[in-house]
């Protein structure tokens, strides 16, 4: 059903000109180009304006006679490019239904094949796949749909290109419903892999059509759906043809996944081929000159040895055969090799530029992302493949990086077949005086060195001298990679080795000073690894001084992509290490200049606050001086970003900054609280109950739909409570609470999980502190609620909390917990289950001593197992300050003399009783 | 068995001494108000204590009070110690006995070394704080008089004390008023649970003069029915004052405890922490003492290694944090010193280093760098060493060994023509090593003991293994914990002063931080270098 709408000729000539004026370089042009655009949006036509131009642009009479062949072109690119966009945007043309989609959906498709500019087919494609994945998707029913499918079945047929591209991205987006029925009740999918077998299994189909009919056929594998299974058997009896035969790069490349896909979902097909299939991948990968098809080889690899449904055995034989090709592929190849031989050169002294630096928090800001359709994003990326590589050789994903990490995790799984193997080939290699060939030998110390760990025994104490020495190596990649092996093998160090920390790490700090800027980035990484894995006293024993002191000459001279290693680094230090007047006097004045000279909306503040935080933390009072101005800034960062936060939900045209700045400003705050404890009270309440801005804030940061957000308010809450005057809070008690059973209640999200955790922590704290009153039913039947559940499994670390929570609550509302839910043995014996393994005293003897009011408070008509007995006494029996509720302890074993004298106790627990019974 | 004087044996012979008594004291309590159900109640409790202490016995090796024993099981008072275990009524009788004598025993117990009956080491350990000049070994006392210039001042401006071990219902005024009498109390508190109100069983006291906190310290003291444990807060200036070793070498089978033990025989130990691992809890073969004085580390420190349980223990000095810097810098220079004097230790050093320099040997090759290989040869004998000590395998042939390997996966490197050679005396060394002249009968000691080869000597002052420094607070790992030892030492110790406490205070927090979620943070893991992240 053709559409019979027809374009007015002076607004598509209006609308071609707006089009050129949007990508003028002319800003002033460009952007009442884009105004008049927004007006012309509102046209009820408007997309089928924009389908007209990318259609017929180049054969549209008035615009032939305007523009030149390059403009038309250029101006179809544009103009398919706004009505994708527009189908997607934000205000949703589509689903309004405010707009006319005829012309688009019966015409678009001419757009395929009427250029030969390839930019416009390719726009054309994504136009195509986002309107199957905006409409068709939803409206399975509208014939056009299964109509422009076999149109571009067809046209492929025919050698056209464009049509196998667009189909392999609909089949991207939108395989899944092709399971389904679409109108005239049929399910597309049986034919669109007819098809597809068909135009693989013919090798006078173009390569490109061959090998986007795999990729289509890639993305129905793990569908597992049935018109799939059934021709399961044929598609494996293709594809080895394919393998052998094919020697197409792209073809193979997609060979290749297949193979990794049906490794995963139907791994048994694969087993009786896996001698072929191995050697097949080895193959290509020491053959092939594109390193792409290498890659997805080696993936098929790292896949095989990872797989949970590949047994040890069957990996094992491919051992031998593997394992040298990936350390031969480990080498940087000669065009890094090139380049990092031409970049050898000093370069500390050079300024990074911001592009250099990666996004700091891409967790946080992809989240934010996704709603803005990340499908269409993925489209263009897959036409970025194409572009010219980056020229820095460490960013890509490439062939060298997939070998490391399938020897890592081969390693992990056959340590000793795979070391056999390897160290030959490594003892051959060490001293070559090539350095690429170093180098790679060092990675793959490296790579093996966490699965290998206990089987380097023998050779650690010879190698590490090695290793140190090549730290001095004049080629800086060595020097890079030296510092990253050495500190894979901190844990063998640490745990066993202690005799060669100090000739490891001091050498490691020495490099921090590099004067190649790579070096220094994996020095300074190296020495956080040391630091996170040490005992804090060998830290503080052996190197806080010359840490300190080289931290200090390192915030002289390193620049700023380093700098935020670096501050990661020294927070991680801080933790470690209660820092003393030294560590203020060296490393404090360069922190709070670099702070003061950061703008507030700097994202170079997020590391910065972060290690200030933990700086804080650790140097406690001493901070106080300091502490003042910090908190002001921190606090006023805090304020604008909620107050902007708030604003936007009225003014959509405000730009809200990253939620990055809330985090870690609530985070040094936080750590100023810790590091300062009850005297932080007046910087943060310094009118006393008489101004609580800071709680107004936190109790909009406690309803920002940001896990991370909510997870340091708690945190924060928490701490507020502990160490300061609780009357503070209890103004806004009410709300607090109100949004800490919130937080409890819906925790089904488990990306959530640490705000959940903060969230009752905080409240056993509160409860701890200010008695609940009428809010205590309330709040213990959330906790219970969550802690009795059965229906869904509970973290254990927020099992934990909740148990401790309890016993606070029951400290001094045990009645709420001696009937009802919590009072039978399943309950106990769960509970103390979770509380014995705290480490912390202070914790686990308040979670005891309102556990016990509880118990004694229940009616004696509940019975208590002896297990429960035996788990009480030993949770009591370590890591309890016992003598504090000693009355309670004391009447629990009175109640319980009887069982108590049948079960069998350890020593530690009969020396405990035994000062309750002599 | 309400006597006083029982009780005070029974508590003064137990690991946990307060909790004991505060039961005790319910006990006392509940028999006053004397109900027939409370009788009763006590009468299973009787038979339950009675069956603890049958299953108590044969278990005996893991309780905490019978660890010394099994540990001095060459004492031949052993047996008597086993006997006192049999039963409970014999226990009381001695330990009455040996109580009245408690004050000479414990100074003939401390010098005759970590031997002696369980309750005496516990004394010992115990009146470590109570008394710490009769602690001595008899050389401390020949320094006595310096020590008193160099020992952190413990009197200096430590007006202010921490009070353990305090019954529940004891008041601020009581204790007020049983301190009193030594002297005019300034200051005063109780530490409370700010939920309940309830006292947490300890306080800080401070006095008008430090003369009444030496004299509070020289006795026991009872309040309210119950042994109180009051300590000297060490001022923080005072703390760099105290010094600190790095212990290497110790036996898995070692317990804190008698780690400790050991060690308090060169000195009065403010700290004594063995580093356990945390899954088996046994020792991780280091650890560190804090003593009260520089003396005391001198004392320990002139013999580099020790006996300790059938094996050469290695003792480093720490130095404080502020003296580290300088002493790195040192370390530097002497690396330099090392590097001379070692070419002259190794005789044919010269023709080692010309292998290297010659032009025949051919390319470029990393490895030809001859002052760091020379470096990493002096190393590799130090590993060696240690691992000798971890070990107990021959050296020589070790070291070999691995010489041939490095030789095999270096090409270029050549064993060194003195490896051989090692076992050799070398006396000269000892000569020219820069540190303190050690007295004649410490180096015949320290002979003895380095069945390594002198070549240790050689090394004992240089750089590598510069080891430690500075003290710091009591250790964030509780490892008394795991020693069975209570947590009563462990929170004087924790309370011992100011600076003490707020560290564990924030050590609290941060187990607090693990036990929740933790603060939000941006992703910090992320950052850093990795050769082959995703």
């Amino acid at each position: 059903m053709a559409s019979t709408w027809k374009p007015a000729e002076d607004y598509v000539l209006q609308l071609a000109t707006l089009l050129q004026n949007c990508m003028s370089p002319n800003p002033e042009i460009r952007n009442n180009a884009m105004e008049a655009m927004e007006n012309f949006q509102l046209q009820p036509e408007f997309l089928n304006y924009l389908c007209y131009i990318l259609i017929e642009g180049e054969s549209d009479d008035v615009l032939k006679q305007h523009y030149s062949l390059q403009d038309l072109q250029n101006n179809r690119a544009t103009a398919g490019m706004l009505l994708k966009n527009s189908m997607l945007g934000g205000n949703n043309l589509i689903k309004s239904n405010s707009h006319d989609l005829g012309y688009v959906k019966s015409n678009i498709i001419h757009g395929l094949y009427n250029s030969n500019n390839n930019l416009v087919s390719n726009v054309t494609g994504i136009v195509i796949t986002t309107l199957f994945s905006t409409y068709y998707r939803q409206h399975r029913d509208d014939p056009t749909g299964l109509q422009m499918l076999y149109q571009l079945l067809e046209l492929t047929s025919n050698g056209n290109e464009p049509s196998i591209k667009a189909l392999s991205k609909i089949m991207e987006d939108s395989a899944q419903f092709f399971q389904l029925e679409w109108s005239g009740n049929t399910k597309p999918m049986e034919a669109l892999l007819d098809s597809f077998f068909r135009f693989i299994s013919n090798p006078n189909f173009s390569p490109v059509i061959r090998s986007e009919s795999v990729k289509c056929i890639n993305t129905v594998i793990p569908l597992q759906t049935q018109s799939f299974i059934v021709r399961l058997d044929k598609f494996l009896e293709i594809i080895f043809q394919l393998a052998q035969n094919d020697e197409n790069d792209l073809v193979r490349a997609q060979i290749c996944i297949s193979f990794s896909f049906l490794l995963e979902f139907r791994p048994d097909k694969l087993v009786s081929h896996l001698d072929g299939i191995v050697q097949f991948m080895l193959h290509l990968i020491t053959t092939v000159n594109e390193e792409k098809v290498a890659i997805e080889a080696c993936e098929f690899l790292h896949a095989f040895a990872t797989s949970p449904n590949i047994p040890e055995h069957i990996l094992q034989p491919y051992v031998k055969d593997i394992v040298p090709i990936l350390l031969s592929k480990m080498v940087y190849n000669e065009e890094s090799i090139v380049l990092l031989e031409a970049s050898n050169d000093d370069d500390a002294f050079l300024e990074d530029k911001d592009e250099d630096i990666k996004p700091i928090a891409p967790r946080i800001v992809k989240k934010k992302e996704a709603g803005n359709g990340e499908d269409a994003d993925d489209n263009e990326d897959d036409d970025d493949d194409d572009d010219d590589e980056d020229g820095d050789v460490d960013t890509q994903w490439n062939l060298r990086k997939c070998s490391a990490a399938t020897l890592d995790v081969m390693t992990n799984i056959l340590p000793h077949q795979v070391m056999d193997i390897a160290f030959p080939f490594l003892r051959e290699h060490l001293g070559s005086d090539r350095w690429f060939i170093r180098e790679a030998t060092i990675l793959a110390l490296g790579a093996m060195a966490e699965g290998g760990m206990k089987y380097f025994n023998d050779g650690l104490p010879a190698l590490i001298p090695f290793l140190v020495e090549q730290l001095n190596d004049k080629w800086a990649p060595v020097r890079k990679m030296t510092c990253w092996t050495l500190s894979r093998f901190s844990p063998w160090i640490l745990q066993d080795h202690t005799e060669f920390l100090i000739p490891v790490l001091e050498p490691i700090i020495n490099t921090l000073m590099d004067k190649k800027k790579d070096v220094q980035e994996a020095a300074i990484s190296s020495v956080a690894v040391f630091i996170e894995n040490a005992d804090s006293e060998l830290v503080e024993t052996l190197f806080y001084s010359q840490l300190l002191t080289s931290f200090d000459k390192c915030l002289k001279y390193y620049k700023k992509k380093n700098l935020i290693i670096l501050y990661d680094a020294i927070g991680r230090f801080a933790e470690k290490c209660a820092l003393d007047e030294t560590a203020m006097q060296i490393i404090l004045p360069p922190l709070i200049e670099k702070w003061a000279l950061l703008s507030d909306s700097d994202k170079e503040l997020w590391p910065l606050l972060e290690c200030l935080s933990c700086v804080a933390s650790s140097l406690g009072e001493r901070f106080m001086p300091m502490a003042p101005e910090v908190y002001n800034r921190a606090f006023r960062i805090l304020c604008h970003c909620v107050e902007l936060e708030a604003k936007s939900h009225q003014d959509p045209t405000i730009v809200v900054p990253e939620k990055d700045f809330i985090i870690t400003s609530l985070d040094l705050i936080d750590g100023l609280v810790q590091g300062l404890g009850a005297h932080s009270q007046d910087l943060l309440f310094p009118q006393g109950t008489k101004d609580l801005t800071i709680l107004k804030i936190m109790l909009e940061c406690l309803q920002d739909p940001v896990h991370e957000v909510r997870q340091s308010c708690f945190a924060l809450l928490g701490d507020i409570v502990y160490f300061f005057n609780s009357e503070l809070v209890i103004g806004n008690l009410e709300d607090f609470l109100k949004l800490i059973g919130t937080e409890i209640m819906h925790n089904d999200d488990s990306d959530g999980t640490p705000a959940v955790i903060n969230a009752i922590w905080a409240l056993g704290l509160i409860s701890e502190r200010i008695d609940l009153n009428t809010y205590i039913i309330d709040m213990s039947r959330i906790i219970l609620d969550l802690f009795t559940t059965n229906t869904q499994i509970v973290d254990s670390s927020v099992m934990e909390n909740l148990s401790v929570t309890i016993g606070k609550m029951g400290l001094t509302h045990p009645e709420v917990f001696s009937s009802g839910a919590f009072a039978n043995d399943s309950n106990w014996n769960k509970w103390c289950l979770s509380v014995n393994a705290l480490d912390d005293v202070e914790e686990k003897s308040s979670a005891y001593m309102g556990f016990l009011k509880i118990i004694n408070l229940t009616s004696t008509e509940v019975t208590m197992s002896n297990d429960t007995i035996h788990k009480i006494v030993t949770g009591l029996s370590s890591n309890v300050e016992a003598n504090v509720f000693a009355q309670e302890i004391y009447t629990f074993l009175m109640n319980h003399s009887a069982q108590i004298s049948a079960i069998n106790f350890t020593p530690d627990e009969i020396s405990f009783l035994q000062q309750f019974t002599s | 068995m309400s006597s006083d004087e029982e009780d005070f044996n029974d508590i003064y012979g137990d690991d946990k001494p307060t909790t004991t008594e505060e039961v005790k004291k319910e006990e006392e309590q509940n028999k006053a108000g004397s109900g027939t159900s409370q009788l009763d109640q006590l009468a299973a409790l009787q038979a339950l204590s009675s069956s603890l202490n049958k299953l108590n016995n044969p278990n005996s090796n893991n309780s905490s009070s019978n660890n010394s024993n099994q540990d001095t099981s060459s004492s031949k008072q052993d047996g008597t110690a086993n006997d006192k275990e049999g039963s409970n009524e014999d226990t009381k009788n001695e330990k009455k006995q040996e109580s009245a004598t408690s004050a000479n025993a414990n100074a003939n117990a401390s010098s005759a070394g970590p031997s002696g009956l369980p309750w005496e080491q516990l004394q010992q350990t115990m009146s470590q704080f109570q008394q710490p000049s009769s602690q001595s070994p008899p050389q401390q006392q020949v320094t006595q008089t310096k020590e008193e210039r160099s020992k952190a001042d413990l009197s200096k401006e430590s007006c202010k004390m921490f009070i353990g071990g305090l019954n529940w219902d004891t008041t601020e005024d009581n204790l007020r008023e049983y301190f009193g009498k030594y002297g005019t109390v300034t200051d005063l508190k109780i530490m409370k649970d700010p939920a309940t109100g309830r006292s947490r069983g300890f306080g800080f006291l401070s006095f008008e003069k430090p003369s009444s906190v030496d004299e509070v310290v020289k006795t026991q003291h009872i309040l309210d029915g119950k042994v109180i444990d009051p300590k000297r807060a060490i001022p923080r200036d005072e703390q760099d004052k105290t010094g600190k070793i790095f212990v290497g070498g110790i036996g898995p089978d070692v317990r804190p405890k008698e780690f400790e033990e050991f060690f308090s025989q060169w000195g009065t130990i403010i700290d004594a922490q063995l580093m356990l691992d945390k899954d088996t809890g046994q020792s991780r073969g280091f650890g560190f003492v804090t003593y009260d004085s520089a003396d005391a580390v001198d004392r320990v420190c002139q013999n580099k290694f020790i006996d300790f349980k059938d094996r050469k223990i290695e003792i480093k000095r720490a130095e404080p944090r502020h003296m580290q810097q300088k002493s790195s810098n040192n370390g530097g220079n002497n690396g330099g010193n090392n590097m001379n004097r070692r070419g002259g230790n190794f005789g044919n050093q010269g023709d080692f280093n010309q292998m290297y320099q010659n032009p025949m040997m051919g390319g470029y090759n990393p490895m030809m760098n001859p002052q760091a290989m020379t470096d990493y040869y002096q190393k590799m004998q130090e590993y060696y060493q240690q691992m000798q000590k971890q070990t107990g395998m021959d050296y020589t042939q070790m070291y070999q060994q691995q010489m041939q390997q490095m030789a095999m996966m270096m090409p270029g490197f050549a064993m060194p023509p003195n490896a051989m050679t090692l076992n050799q005396p070398q006396q000269d060394s000892n000569a020219t090593q820069g540190s303190p002249a050690p007295s004649d009968s410490d180096n015949n000691k320290s002979n003895d003991v380095q069945t390594i080869g002198n070549t240790s000597n050689t090394d004992s002052g240089s750089p590598p293994l510069n080891l430690p420094n500075g003290p710091k607070g009591p250790s964030q790992y509780n490892d008394d914990h795991n020693s069975g030892y209570g947590y009563n030492r462990d929170r004087g110790d924790r309370d011992r002063n100011d600076r003490d406490r707020d560290y564990n205070h924030r050590s609290g927090g941060n187990h607090r931080r693990n036990g929740r979620g933790g603060r939000g943070g941006y992703n910090r893991r992320n950052n850093g270098y990795h050769p082959y992240n995703r």
